[in-house]
């Protein structure tokens, strides 16, 4: 297995999208290539800041403004 | 049809799954449609400002994308209401930004436009100095994002903010598994390269 395979295998691996025998083998790559242990560090980080990002919500009009657009194109509303 | 099994308000909406929601919205019943609306509108405009970046924006396409839904709710049949929504609001950004693109300078967006920071990434109970870093941090990140191409940007968005499958971006975006792949893969190591500096 070279670097260039190891490569997208780094991916699904961060994605848990790998089975035990890829697992295996990634982990011995990776024990023996530190350019791929670097980059493989470098994934996790990036990976944890995206999955760290917190939920931001919308304005506290929000649901008021889209049942007035809604009612607006519909003002029969109950009958479509 | 649980309906007025429970006493009280909300409590008989807010018991039912989305997809019974989304009959009774086809019989036209607004306070099911009110009930996806609250159950959905955080997930629906998180999406689309991080991938617009501008609340204010983000806002009108997250309303766009119910007012949508509300008007093609007969076509929806069959598949989970989460993919079928996000799948709205997905195109619906994707057209904003195609349509806005000669305003954008993609490459060296400030990380907030419009001059404000995501007022809820500031945890109120950690240190002055921590709370700044990690206000940064926020900045920093969405920063990134924003620097990537409208598809890449999707599915990192998909997959990190709402923690979809590889299988489930393609259902939300229309595309084959080895496009989400390969998407997700480049845009990850453009994300992995621009952030290593940031942590220690
Ligand atoms: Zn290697």
């Amino acid at each position: 297995m070279d670097c260039q395979q190891v490569r997208d295998w780094l991916h699904t691996y961060v994605d848990a999208r790998v089975d035990a025998a890829q697992e295996r083998e990634i982990e011995r790559h990776i024990r023996a290539c530190s350019f791929c242990r670097k980059r493989l560090v470098e994934l996790g980080r990036a990976v944890n800041l995206l999955d760290d990002q917190r939920l931001i919500g919308p304005g506290p009009d929000f649901l008021r403004r889209v049942l007035q657009s809604v009612l607006r194109t519909d003002p029969a509303g109950a009958q479509d | 049809m649980t309906r007025g099994t429970f006493p009280g308000g909300r409590t008989a909406e807010a018991a039912a799954s989305d997809e019974e929601l989304v009959r009774r919205c086809q019989d036209g019943e607004v306070a099911a449609f009110t009930e996806l609306v609250l159950r959905y509108q955080d997930r629906i405009f998180n999406l689309a400002y991080r991938m617009v970046c501008r609340r204010e924006e983000a806002e009108d396409i997250a309303q766009e994308t119910f007012l949508h839904a509300w008007r093609a709710k007969a076509s929806f049949r069959g598949e989970r209401f989460s993919s079928w929504i996000y799948r709205i609001a997905s195109n619906l950004c994707l057209d904003h930004l195609r349509r806005s693109k000669v305003k954008v300078f993609s490459l060296n967006l400030p990380a907030e436009p419009d001059g404000e920071m995501p007022r809820d990434v500031v945890d109120p109970r950690a240190a002055p100095d921590e709370a700044v870093t990690k206000a940064e941090l926020a900045g920093d990140v969405q920063q990134a994002i924003q620097a990537l191409p409208p598809k890449y940007r999707l599915v990192v968005v998909l997959r990190h903010f709402y923690d979809l499958s590889y299988e489930e971006i393609c259902q939300v975006s229309n595309l084959p598994l080895g496009t989400v792949k390969t998407r997700l893969f480049r845009a990850r190591d453009i994300l992995r390269k621009r952030l290593r500096g940031l942590v220690s």
